[in-house]
């Protein structure tokens, strides 16, 4: 069975939901969070909404991930993925 | 001692909608801005009636990243703020430290934190979101005033519940004179929304159980059976006089003197000393004499005792007579926004030279003119706004026109 | 003249110890009270440890009534009022009572009973529509915070000025700030002042874990609050009170009274930037330390102890340690800084008043309390932090500083008059 992922329109949509900041996908695909105007505390809601989501734990170090394709990474592998390329 | 501190920028979210325009107007033509409470089937509830902020959609006026993180409480209080310092002209980018905030709560955000309780308890600890540890408490509104305007000076927040505006304007004055050119000060509260935050006051037994608008609150009359809660904010720019004279602001109205008592806890200064007690202090504070009170802006709590004992306190000090009115009949009795939307109110009826009217009072009571049916043109030079909290807090207010302070 | 404000009386009720005699000797024993919850069952919380007081409202002359009426913070507050009293002497009946004023301070006031009665009324939060026949006469006293001053006025028989200071984590300061500005501004002859907060329950814990700002060191609770250690990890939740009377200066030397100190000076500042974060530097802490020294007419140099907030989170202890070096200069590295939220944890709108008596009596003994629990200091936190064990001193001027949610950074200088 293949895990669940999230996708970039999906965290548009979160980013908007959980941080109340309003974005696109163009944009958002190419953002930090900071960039984007979501704080720390946006960050740690739109995962608390991943994990409700996917139905797992993302751990501690997801708060880490700088953006949203780094976090979409995150959830698909686990990773931290640094803010360089973004 | 009189005090040094002007207004010089006013704002208000109310039942009447949204700006001191608005809310003036309704005051004017009495209007009765209660309603059934729309938020919830009140069947079984000891409360009916509301006055509640009419179509207010947060978003039209607060950036989404506030909306999110903020009770409702919190975005009147932002949208009121927002409005006094335009008015004031007041430029905090020049020095952030100048500039202060104290907007006070009764109930804190209730509806917030009811939601998030209701999923810890149904869901689990961890459906709890990030916002609850800041949206709740009742240092929301002065902290997100204070961020979303860069306001770095003194940042305070009382509970006195509903003299809480009256409460900071007295507490401002001391900030101000201890350095700080200005300050947001205010009263917001947004209780209806929550049924929780209705049902804790069952005990109480203030809230008026009636379900006709224009009869559920009616103080000094025989008909009194409490009074109707409100939602809403005020907010006033208050600047030490020398600073907004030097800088050419318009001053709306100078807060002359202010005082506060105790009562005791939750019977409203059963016997109205303390209030008396307020009364007199804030206008030796102003240097006032009591021929020198134009309109008393009354508390008004609308349960006979209560009403007994402020009637009774208005006569005490002011023997030859004096106008009183209680505009907040057409909509209720705001908790910590309570005081606040009265000095609003004071401010407004100094500067239109208009008393507005009691509504749905249709008789002034004995001996007292209270001001009924119609507004009454007047040149009121000084107004005094009296208080009291369901915690026991009691507090007066003595403003003055400008021209005449 | 001058109208200054003195503390003339001081009673406590923290986790550990309830009176002033067992707390300092807990503190400067440096014993930690954080331990595993017991108030309720943390299962499947994040955060499952707190520092509780171990409290028996009846062993301490509170009446079934009174039980009944008073939210577990308002009881604290009734002990520690009492012992405050005692201690003070003051001849409150020889005031005017419209001279008598009450400032209290509280961050999240009647939380505690109001959730324990909205789980009842909704239950279990099955239903948004509560069902308010359900509800006990007294809960609009949890409903707002009004009340904790308010059975204050009532228990000392005040009726001059009354009110509840709820900034948050800095409430306790500025409570006591007020209540000194009280005096000062003629308003009251005497103002009982101080701060209380019993938050350990479900839906408070719930919202720190929520933001991770609280230790999950569920394990190892005695050493789970950390402050300026390299190994912390969050804030440990705690409980209590603390009250001070304050007097007028002139009005308590004529009775004879046992001035233990002046409150010199008090500041406050909003840092304008976040709800929760803290710029790194540090500048608006620093500004209402400064601002707090110049109305005390002292400086820097004139500090012998810094009372720290001292939380345990990272983002806190680095901001804190900054802040006090902008406004301390060269100073900042002579004067001992420790935080007693590593033994009492961190009892959000209380700690600042339980923090000044603990100043009080840093004045009174001659001995600075420690910071348990910091054996590998933070190399970023690198000011005498008094790790440990505490250290005999003379301790004449006095900086207690706090932060809290909403960006409010407070300061309050005690000395010894001038």
């Amino acid at each position: 069975m293949s895990q669940r992922n999230i996708t970039i329109e999906e965290l548009v949509e979160l980013v908007s939901i959980c941080a109340g900041v309003r974005t696109d996908v163009a944009t958002a695909s190419t953002s930090t969070f900071e960039e984007l105007g979501v704080d720390s505390l946006g960050v740690l809601g739109i995962i608390a909404e991943i994990e409700r989501r996917v139905g797992r734990k993302l751990g501690p170090d997801a708060e880490l991930v700088p953006s949203p394709t780094a976090l979409i990474a995150f959830v698909a592998e686990g990773d931290v993925v640094t803010a360089d390329g973004v | 001692m009189t005090m040094d501190t002007v207004i010089t920028g006013l704002g208000t979210v109310s039942p009447a909608g949204l700006g001191v325009e608005a809310y003036w107007e309704a005051l004017v033509e009495g209007r009765t801005l209660i309603a059934p409470i729309p938020d919830f089937d009140t069947e079984g509830f000891h409360v009916h009636l509301g006055g509640k902020v009419p179509g207010f959609d947060p978003y039209d006026h607060i950036e989404g990243r506030f909306v999110v993180q903020t009770d409702a409480f919190t975005r009147f209080a932002l949208v009121a703020a927002e409005e006094a310092l335009r008015d004031s002209g007041v430029d905090t980018s020049v020095d952030p430290y100048a500039t202060g905030a104290l907007i006070c709560s009764g109930a804190g955000g209730v509806e917030f934190g009811q939601r998030e309780i209701e999923a810890l308890w149904s869901e689990g600890p961890d459906r709890v979101g990030p916002y609850q540890s800041i949206a709740w408490f009742y240092a929301a509104s002065t902290g997100q005033v204070s961020i979303r305007n860069g306001l770095k000076g003194m940042c305070g927040v009382l509970v006195t519940d509903e003299p809480g505006m009256l409460d900071a304007l007295g507490q401002s004055a001391r900030t101000l004179r201890r350095g700080t050119s200005s300050m947001l000060v205010g009263g917001a509260e947004a209780p209806i929304g929550s049924p929780f935050s209705l049902a804790c006051q069952v005990g109480s037994e203030v809230l008026s159980p009636g379900v006709d608008p224009t009869t559920a609150y009616v103080p000094f009359t025989e008909g009194a059976t409490g009074h109707v809660p409100a939602e809403g904010a005020a907010v006033a720019l208050v600047e030490r006089a020398d600073v907004a004279r030097e800088r050419g602001a318009r001053i709306r109205a100078v807060v002359a003197g202010q005082a506060s008592t105790f009562g005791g806890v939750g019977v409203f200064d059963p016997g109205g000393e303390g209030l008396l007690w307020a009364a007199r202090q804030a206008m030796e504070r102003a240097g006032v004499s009591p021929e020198e009170v134009d309109v008393v802006f009354a508390d008004a709590v609308g349960l006979p005792k209560a009403d007994a004992d402020e009637v009774a306190t208005i006569r005490r000090l002011f023997p030859k007579g004096v106008a009183v009115t209680a505009p907040k009949t057409g909509f209720g009795r705001a908790y910590a926004g309570a005081g606040a939307l009265d000095v609003a109110a004071a401010v407004l009826s100094l500067e239109h030279r208009i008393i507005p009217p009691t509504p749905h009072v249709l008789d002034a009571p004995f001996g007292l003119d209270l001001v009924v049916r119609v507004p009454r043109p007047a040149r009121p030079r000084t107004a005094l706004v009296l208080s009291r909290g369901m915690g026991g807090a009691n507090s007066a207010v003595v403003l003055k026109h400008p021209e005449h302070a | 003249m001058r109208r200054e404000a003195v503390v003339t009386g001081i009673g406590v009720v923290a986790p550990g110890a309830v009176g002033t005699t067992a707390f300092w000797d807990m503190l400067t024993a440096g014993r930690t009270a954080t331990r595993a919850v017991t108030l309720f069952d943390p299962a499947g919380f994040r955060s499952r440890i707190a520092a509780e007081v171990d409290f028996d409202p009846a062993a301490h002359g509170l009446d079934a009534e009174q039980v009944a009426r008073m939210d577990r913070y308002v009881q604290f507050t009734a002990v520690a009022l009492a012992e405050a009293l005692a201690d003070s002497g003051t001849p409150l009946e020889g005031f005017s009572p419209w001279r008598l004023g009450v400032s209290m301070g509280t961050a999240v006031g009647g939380t505690t009973l109001l959730e324990k009665e909205y789980v009842t009324m909704s239950r279990s939060g099955a239903d948004w529509v509560v069902d308010p026949s359900s509800a006990s006469p007294h809960l609009y006293r949890a409903l707002t915070p009004s009340m904790l001053s308010g059975e204050v006025a009532e228990l000392v028989g005040a009726r001059g000025p009354v009110q509840t200071v709820s900034t948050g984590c800095t409430s306790g300061l500025d409570a006591v700030g007020y209540a000194a500005q009280a005096i000062e501004d003629d308003l009251a002859d005497v103002v009982v002042t101080g701060a209380a907060e019993s938050p350990i329950s479900p839906i408070a814990m719930a919202c720190f874990d929520a933001i991770k700002a609280t230790s999950d060191s569920n394990d190892d609770p005695e050493h789970a609050s950390r402050p300026f250690d390299r190994h912390r990890n969050g804030f440990v939740m705690g409980e209590g009170a603390a009250v001070l009377v304050l007097e007028e200066a002139s009005a308590a030397k004529r009775r004879g009274a046992d001035i233990r100190c002046r409150v010199a000076g008090f500041a406050n500042h909003g840092n304008a930037f976040h709800m929760t974060g803290l710029r790194r530097e540090g500048t608006e802490m620093a500004r209402a330390i400064t601002t707090a020294l110049d109305r005390a007419r002292r400086s820097a140099e004139d500090v012998d102890y810094v009372n720290a907030h001292g939380s345990g989170t990272v983002q806190n202890d680095r901001h804190e340690t900054d802040a006090v070096k902008r406004a301390l200069g060269a100073h900042a590295r002579r004067v001992p800084m420790s935080s007693i939220k590593s033994m009492v944890g961190h009892s959000l709108g209380a700690i600042g008043s339980i923090e000044l008596a603990a100043c009080v009596l840093a004045m009174d003994t001659g001995v600075v309390p420690p910071t348990a629990n910091l054996t590998t200091p933070d190399p970023e936190c690198d000011l005498d932090h008094v790790p440990l064990t505490a250290r005999e001193q003379r301790n004449d001027v006095v900086l207690s500083v706090g932060s809290g949610f909403g960006g409010f950074q407070s300061a309050v200088v005690l000395d010894r008059g001038v």
